[in-house]
């Protein structure tokens, strides 16, 4: 999944109720998954994913998600 | 590109408009390595596509240019915005969408993210088994991202 090692999604206290409601069938989201060293990153990361994505900014959903896929698309980044 | 399955879900019943939309931002940027961070730009920016909507253009020519070349951006270039009835809210919202996915975009390529399973078949679609198999290959460091 990634070239660093990283706990489980339950590995601690911590990470449990960090991770809560994004565990899925497979675990958590990969790109979300790889900031699983650092809970504090993770949470603070997550917060402003939320802040300005996921329908968390005046732009909607949509154009949120444009701006996504164009930034990502350009950035040639799989993921 | 995960994000792009919400395009896909939410936006358009015609998918081959938004695919090629998608696959015409990967190529500038893919290309753009080999052309100057301005040819690169005005690639991207001449991305035209019917199922863009009304201030949508105006939105990504500014993410585009400021994921390409930033050190080029200028006061002027929020212009085009005001002029299509955005407030300085607005734009504040674009620039920190862009700058989120560019941010998550630097960490999966830095350690390696791979694709989850259940997006593979979009990312199929959308760049063809190819492109897959070498981003998976690059993932499980089989060969290097670039030389």
């Amino acid at each position: 999944m990634a070239w660093i090692e990283l706990p489980g999604d339950e590995g601690t206290r911590e990470l449990e109720r960090a991770t809560r409601g994004m565990r899925r069938g497979t675990g958590v989201p990969h790109v979300v998954g790889v900031m699983k060293p650092s809970v504090p990153t993770l949470r603070g990361v997550l917060a402003m994913n939320n802040a300005v994505t996921f329908g968390g900014s005046t732009l909607g959903r949509r154009r949120e998600e444009l701006i996504s896929t164009v930034v990502s698309a350009l950035n040639d980044c799989f993921y | 590109m995960s994000h792009a399955g919400y395009l896909r879900d939410h936006w358009t019943d015609d998918l081959g408009p938004l695919i090629a939309l998608i696959r015409a931002w990967r190529v500038a940027g893919a290309e753009g390595a080999e052309l100057t961070p301005r040819e690169a730009l005005a690639a991207a920016v001449a991305v035209d596509s019917p199922i863009l909507e009304p201030g949508d253009r105006e939105i990504l020519a500014l993410a585009i240019r400021q994921t390409l070349a930033p050190r080029t951006l200028t006061a002027a270039h929020l212009e085009p915005l005001r002029a299509a009835g955005f407030d300085d809210v607005a734009i504040h919202d674009v620039v920190h969408v862009a700058c989120c996915f560019a941010y998550m975009n630097r960490l999966a390529d830095a350690l390696g993210v791979e694709l989850e399973e259940r997006k593979v078949a979009w990312a199929r679609e959308l760049f063809g088994d190819a492109a897959l198999a070498a981003h998976q290959a690059w993932a499980r460091g089989q060969e290097p991202s670039a030389t």
